[in-house]
């Protein structure tokens, strides 16, 4: 397993050779940014930053993060304390740990003290009603499809928000269906190559790493359909970690939680919870954020954690 | 029928004990298992107790299993590291199943096709279910779901 990680970083250094400078990233073994530097160097490039925060997990209590309330109020703090406001925030799943309305109150009211609008998609904790995810959509499905995907435009850029969580199959990794998939093809029929594309979902798009079901199944069919687009930037969640990849015009990219870490893959005997010490917990939780910048360059990811 | 009926009398009595001593009662499951197995036709009072009795257990929740394995009565599948232990169980038709799961992390057991899902479980939380019919039942973590399991059902 760890020639994959080591795949994954060589491929990383490859992709910041490829885009100079036009790619700002934190690696997992790197230097985390803080937002705050962030800000004055991306100033320059386009008014429009984006916030993309993930698997918060309220209701999760266990050691990894007795408190993935207070952590994530920590994150909202950062938010609040930026210079520059983003234009809005993804949330990309696991809001809440059991799906409970409390825990689904809490996190909304919590985040919602940022002030700033957040687009969600779910991840497979937020679907644990037994009611086909009644709770989650009740407060987030307001003019989306299907289980929950949806699209808009903002400065030029199309996103687009996936559901790779519900009605999953044995032996299977995330699903998007093919109800899903000819809802993408027909969103995306009226969309110039040139547009920008953001695509956000819960589960990776793309395979991390099979044994622990990081990936989604028919995934292919979904990126096919947007490779004629010059720039595309897929972001997700579900890993508790940050891993990147480029291939070709779709860099992809996941976020680190708010709540708890997991293991590189295949480091641990199981993706669960891992319990760090106290004092580096922070250190490997975060949010990312994203800069929009014009033309064909790519996205600008970068991720800061709780500590810095 | 006698027999069952001793064991209904012994689980009515265990069944005042296990609200506070969940890893007892498991080994006392366990003990009783044969007899069940043993009997000419299987009694539905008896598997339905258990079944009620396995849900008592889930309500106290929290409780952990006793470390040692030995100790594990076969109709129960530990939920651990995100795998089914064991992967392939095989039962006589009646017979209750109990997963209990002991990661940090919440679980949910589905038959393949939906014929049974379980609550979302969290942390100590047990689920049963009891097998009236001969046959194999695959099942899997409707959330994590490439944990994949098998019940194998004999007459």
């Amino acid at each position: 397993m760890d020639s994959i990680v080591k795949i994954d970083r060589r491929g990383a250094l490859e992709c910041m050779i490829w885009a100079g400078t036009g790619v700002l990233w934190g690696l997992s073994g790197g230097v985390p940014k803080s937002l705050g530097l962030l800000g004055e160097a991306m100033a320059a490039e386009s008014g429009f930053t984006f916030l993309q925060i993930s698997d918060s997990h309220i209701g999760f209590n266990k050691p990894a993060n007795p408190d993935a309330l207070g952590t994530l109020r920590q994150a909202v703090a950062k938010v609040k304390a930026l210079d520059r406001k983003p234009g809005f925030m993804i949330h990309t799943g696991d809001i809440t740990h059991l799906s409970k309305t409390t825990e689904f109150d809490t996190a909304g009211a919590l985040i919602g003290e940022t002030g700033v609008p957040v687009h969600y998609v779910p991840g497979e904790h937020d679907f644990l009603d037994g009611n086909q995810g009644k709770a989650y959509l009740d407060r987030y499905g307001s003019g989306t499809k299907g289980a929950g995907w949806y699209s808009f435009d903002d400065h030029g850029v199309h996103f687009i928000g996936l559901v790779n969580v519900l009605d999953l199959r044995a032996g299977g990794l995330g699903r998007l269906g093919q109800e899903q998939i000819a809802w993408l093809a027909d969103d995306l029929s009226s969309k110039a190559s040139s547009t920008p594309i953001v695509v956000f979902a819960h589960i990776p798009l793309w395979t991390v790493y099979a044994d622990w079901g990081w990936g989604t199944d028919d995934s292919a069919a979904a990126l096919s359909l947007l490779k004629r687009f010059g720039s595309v930037t897929v972001l997700n969640g579900h890993i508790h970690q940050i891993v990147q990849k480029v291939e070709g015009n779709i860099t992809f990219h996941t976020a680190r939680s708010t709540a708890f870490p997991q293991p590189a893959p295949g480091t641990a005997p199981s993706p669960g919870p891992m319990t760090v010490p106290a004092e580096q917990l922070r250190s490997m939780l975060g949010i990312t954020s994203i800069e929009v910048r014009m033309g064909d360059k790519p996205l600008a990811v970068i991720d800061s954690t709780l500590a810095s | 029928m006698k027999r069952s009926g001793t064991c209904i009398a012994a689980f009515a009595a265990l069944s005042l004990v296990l609200v506070g001593a969940t890893a007892a009662s498991n080994a006392a499951v366990s003990d009783h298992e044969p007899d069940v197995i043993a009997s000419p036709r299987p009694n539905i009072a008896y598997a339905i107790f258990k079944t009620v009795v396995a849900r008592k257990i889930g309500a106290v929740g929290g409780m952990v299993l006793a470390s040692n394995n030995a100790a594990v009565p076969e109709t129960v599948i530990r939920i651990a590291n995100f795998t089914f232990a064991p992967p392939t169980l095989t039962v006589h038709v009646g017979s209750s199943v109990t997963w209990k799961n002991e990661d940090d992390m919440v679980h949910v057991v589905k038959e393949q096709n939906g014929a049974f899902t379980s609550d979302a479980l969290d942390t100590g939380d047990t689920f049963s279910h009891t097998f009236s019919r001969v046959g194999t039942v695959d099942y899997f973590c409707a959330i994590h779901p490439h944990m994949t399991g098998r019940i194998v059902i004999e007459p």
